[in-house]
């Protein structure tokens, strides 16, 4: 017969439980009885007893002695060094209090940004074999090969180019993004969605788009898309998938598929996909073949075991060779550049036309950064404040000398008293950034919830950096106070660093709060000027006026009569000006190549405003020379091109007023054979239709009616809600199938310094909590200090120094200190802030002004912090104090 | 005289391993309690008042007896001192006095 054995995991731990001297009776009793059992019961609940007998035998008499009394030395004097660790803590209250509260600030900090970074990271690494798969992006150069600019959209023509021609491409395929969105009418329910676009299946294999139901492959056909889960609830709750048909304006579609909501972590998060074919029958052959219209996303995938290196250099050589002579007739040439995947959301930063979710490295790196230094302030104080403490712990360590304690032994009593501290810390910050999750949240922009980022190993982790932290503030404080000689101290002298009788100004200590300060100073600046930054790119003259501002996409209804719609819409007191335009700052703006015939037969690649003879008087805009458009001549409509400065610079006229009367042609978008043949009317002074981060391009606006797409409205100071009551009553009338949406455009301008704000939020938070932990640092060294120099102090006043001369006995060091610093730290953070500020192209100077700003403020600070002790510390009575020897 | 501290599961007990002689150990002790009284003590229970009665010198205990359904661990045999047998008398001798002096019982 075949033996049954209990457990075997209870069998051990039962074991490792029991008492040596009960174990070997009990066990035999427990088999004894399970054999019995057995036999009796059968098997299964042979275990279940056993498991109840073990329970019932969980009790103080049986265990081994883990928290008892015993012969094991080890765990004895764990305990013993935990409980003078503890008596010790308890006595100087104020500096364990100090010590545990800036190590709670750093670790807090450091696990909320670990947070945050580990989440910006992690972006797309979910995607099977990402480390072939790659997005193309153009950088543009201009003719004497200066960088331009990145445009994270290419030609479309190189996809089937690249597949046909380089057999290692595994897959490729190509996105484009639909722009405007779309409104789907199920039943008699009507839905605007804008998250989506139109792609070949290649594209979603590549990003990982999981199919729920359906046949993705039927997305080949021409009428059919794809729907996310949760749109496809929000369209049909839930019935079953069953190739739903759905109406759009114009025609409709069937759902061939529905896939899985796309992860938080992924640069392309869309809810519904069109079949490329819809987007190609609308397209001419002649654009799609194009080697200039940038205007799709394409991702790539390399065959396993491919070097991309040179795969792609010589795709590079191959698509100039096609594209350079057609580009540089326009004044550039581009070179595709293969972005892996996973580098996407952090450094895609001022991409021309990108639609992925990035974020900025730079501020990740800061973020980072700023989070070690008020760890390293919270380090150092513990170090300071530890070692200063020697003078209180002399007598205990020379006992333990005299009875025989090594000094490694000694030493890790103190290591494990600051383990005590950073494990203690580390607890409490984990039940804090619990709490602060929420708000970090609405900070960072994200939805961290505690649950699902406690894991073994993040706790691994976690334990790991705690264990480390506390063997790196430990131990320097534990060689220093362990060597004591305990003849000296028990003598009465004592003497921890250097030669008798001298205190050097170049002591650890002395350095490490030098090295606080000048990190937080430094921090500061930074934090300054970023924020000065932050309310530049904010309040900076755009060139036009982009408050109030609103404006409302055209719809196809309203195209029977723009100019009625236009008077509908504005026909209202607190709407001052309206204009019909295609090309709006804030939002993208198209570009193309005109020609002037004087200077030369090429094109010149520029932004293509479409406007009407309102447009430069609603937005704002100043003339610099010629004229703006007249609503009176029918000539403007034909013949009049309007261009801001920087064409004039780029097109080569002397001044403005030379470019006036010069001709240019453009060719019309809808009757590409067709020239429009003009003369330039008029310059406009240059405006910022971009992010602050990119120059000012050459810009050319004209009038155009059939390309109008927005009404743009500028509206006054009266009242808000009633405009915008009126303008959906008016729309109503003009509009009756589609919902009314309209933009702000200086909230499109916000959006584009969300980043900004967030870093300059973060950062001022952090570099106030820097600040505070070094302040409490130099205040427990301040107290420390006045309280061993009492004596001293008292002496000097007996002999009649005055109490000025004692304050700056006292506090000259820490001012010190702290210039040094302060001088230190202005080149660090003039570097560092120059690095960030230049990624703008429109940034402020960096004047002096910040840095007298900031050394006030730290000397300011510095003098609040030492001057309670050090007044008290000047103003004893000497005779109170000298009693008392 | 002094009373002596003895409870009444752990009297039981030492009555049991008494009875069972030189065959006293956990699990005979349990089935012969079980047998007499019905109750049926958990081997933590019954092991805790073994090592209090043990402590209090009322048990000693050997090592002995392993076999194979035992995977060959010793059995753990309980034997009374001197000083329990006189404790168990005394208490028998103080019990039966004075159950006589109650009227109602009319016992010999």
């Amino acid at each position: 017969m075949k033996q049954v054995d209990p457990p075997r995991l209870l069998q051990k731990f039962f074991a490792w439980f029991c008492h040596e001297l009960h174990q070997e009776g009990l066990e035999g009793d427990l088999f004894q009885l399970f054999e019995e059992r057995v036999k009796e019961k059968g098997p299964l609940l042979a275990r279940w007893y056993y498991f109840t007998d073990m329970i019932s035998l969980l009790r103080s008499s049986v265990s081994r002695p883990i928290f008892k009394n015993s012969k094991n030395v080890q765990m004895d004097l764990v305990k013993h060094y935990l409980k003078a660790s503890f008596r010790f803590a308890r006595r100087k209250s104020v500096i364990s209090f100090i010590n545990l509260f800036g190590l709670i600030l750093g670790i807090t900090s450091v696990t909320l940004i670990a947070i945050y970074v580990n989440d910006e990271v992690a972006y797309d690494r979910f995607i099977p074999d990402h480390e072939d798969k790659y997005r193309v992006y153009l950088r543009n150069f201009g003719l004497e090969g200066e960088f331009q600019k990145s445009v994270a959209m290419v030609p479309p023509i190189f996809t089937p180019y690249v597949k046909e021609n380089y057999p290692d491409i595994e897959k490729m395929g190509r996105v484009f993004f639909d722009y405007g969105g779309t409104l789907f009418q199920i039943g008699d329910k009507k839905f605007s969605e804008k998250q989506g676009v139109y792609a070949e299946l290649a594209a979603m294999e590549i990003l990982d788009y999981q199919l729920v139901a359906g046949d993705f492959d039927r997305l080949s056909e021409p009428n059919t898309m794809l729907v996310s889960e949760s749109l496809y609830r929000k369209f049909f709750g839930d019935q079953p998938f069953d190739f739903q048909m759905v109406q759009l304006t114009r025609s409709s579609l069937q759902i061939v598929g529905i896939f899985k909501d796309r992860p938080e972590q992924t640069h392309l998060k869309v809810d519904y996909i069109f079949s490329f074919q819809l987007l190609t029958r609308y397209v001419s052959e002649e654009r799609m073949n194009s080697w200039r219209w940038q205007q799709f996303f394409t991702y790539v995938q390399l065959k396993k075991g491919v070097a991309p290196g040179p795969l792609f250099e010589s795709i590079r050589t191959g698509i100039a060779g096609q594209a350079n002579e057609i580009t540089e007739k326009v004044g550039f040439t581009y070179r595709p550049t293969f972005q892996p995947l996973t580098d996407i959301h952090l450094h895609s930063k001022g991409f021309d036309f990108d639609i992925a979710e990035v974020s900025d490295y730079q501020a990740v790196v800061f973020l980072m950064i700023s989070a070690i230094i008020i760890l390293l302030v919270a380090a150092f104080n513990y170090i300071n404040l530890t070692t200063a403490q020697a003078l209180y712990r002399n007598k205990d360590i020379s006992v333990r000398k005299f009875v025989g304690a090594r000094r490694k032994q000694l030493m890790g009593q103190y290591v494990m008293e600051s383990w005590v501290y950073c494990f203690l810390a580390g607890l409490l910050s984990v039940g804090i950034v619990a709490l602060l999750l929420p708000y970090f949240n609405v900070f960072t922009n994200k939805t961290f919830e505690i649950l699902s980022i406690i894991s073994m190993e993040n706790g691994l982790i976690f334990v790991g950096f705690l264990v480390f932290l506390g063997a790196v503030s430990g131990w320097y404080p534990a060689l220093l106070i362990t060597k004591i000689s305990p003849l000296d101290s028990l003598r009465g002298e004592l003497r921890i660093t250097g030669k008798k009788g001298k205190r050097s100004f170049w002591s650890l200590k002395n350095a490490l709060v030098g090295l606080q300060y000048m990190l937080c100073t430094a921090l500061i600046i930074t934090s300054l000027i970023i924020q000065d930054q932050y309310e530049y790119l904010r309040n900076t003259d755009m060139g036009f006026n982009k408050e109030n501002l609103l404006y409302i996409p055209i719809t196809r209804n309203m195209r029977n009569d723009l100019e009625a719609a236009k008077a509908t819409l504005s026909d209202h007191a607190n709407i001052t000006h309206a204009s019909l335009c295609y090309g709006i700052p804030g939002s993208m703006v198209a570009g193309d190549g005109v020609v002037l015939p004087r200077i030369g037969p090429n094109e010149f690649n520029t932004r293509m405003f479409i406007v009407d003879a309102n447009y430069i008087e609603t937005m704002g805009m100043r003339m610099v020379a010629g004229r703006g458009f007249s609503p009176d001549l029918e000539s403007d409509v034909q013949e009049g091109f309007v261009i801001n400065e920087t064409a004039v610079k780029d097109f080569g006229f002397s001044d403005a007023e030379a470019a006036i009367g010069q001709p240019m042609n453009w060719k019309m978008w809808r009757q590409e054979d067709t020239v429009k043949r003009g003369r330039i009317i008029g310059v406009v002074d240059d405006f910022n239709f971009n992010s602050l981060h990119n120059p000012v391009e050459k810009a050319v606006l004209h009038i155009d009616p059939q390309n109008f797409s927005y009404i743009i409205l500028r509206i006054g100071r009266g009242d808000y809600r009633a405009t915008i009551a009126h303008l959906e009553s008016a729309y109503r009338t003009l509009e009756p199938i589609r919902p009314l949406e309209y933009e702000l455009v200086d909230q499109q301008f916000a959006q584009m310094y969300e980043s900004e704000e967030r870093l300059s939020n973060i950062f001022s938070i952090y570099t106030s909590l820097a600040i505070l932990a070094a302040a409490i640092g130099l205040l427990g060294l301040v107290s420390h200090s006045v309280t061993r120099r009492s004596k001293e102090i008292n002496i000097r006043k007996v002999l009649g120094a005055s109490q000025q001369t004692i304050l700056s006995i006292l506090a000259t060091n820490y001012f010190k200190l702290v210039g040094i610093s302060l001088v230190l730290a202005v080149p660090l953070a003039y570097y560092v802030a120059d690095l960030w500020l230049g990624s703008f192209a429109f940034a402020i100077d960096i004047t002096p002004w910040v840095f007298v700003k900031v050394a006030v403020f730290v000397f300011l600070i510095t003098g609040f912090t030492i001057a309670y002790h050090t007044i008290k510390g000047a103003m004893t009575n000497p005779a109170d104090r000298l009693r008392m020897d | 005289m002094k009373g002596v501290n003895l409870g009444e599961f752990e009297e039981l007990v030492l009555l049991t391993i008494g009875v069972l002689g030189e065959d006293a150990y956990g699990i005979s002790i349990r089935a012969y309690l079980k047998e007499k009284t019905g109750r049926n003590p958990s081997i933590g229970a019954l092991h805790s008042a073994l090592t209090r009665l043990e402590n209090k010198g009322y048990l000693t205990s050997t090592m002995e007896g392993a076999t194979e359904d035992r995977r060959g661990r010793r059995k753990r045999f309980y034997i009374l001192t001197s000083y329990a047998t006189d404790t168990l008398k005394q208490i028998h001798a103080l019990r039966s006095e004075m159950i006589k002096m109650i009227p109602s019982l009319d016992l010999p």
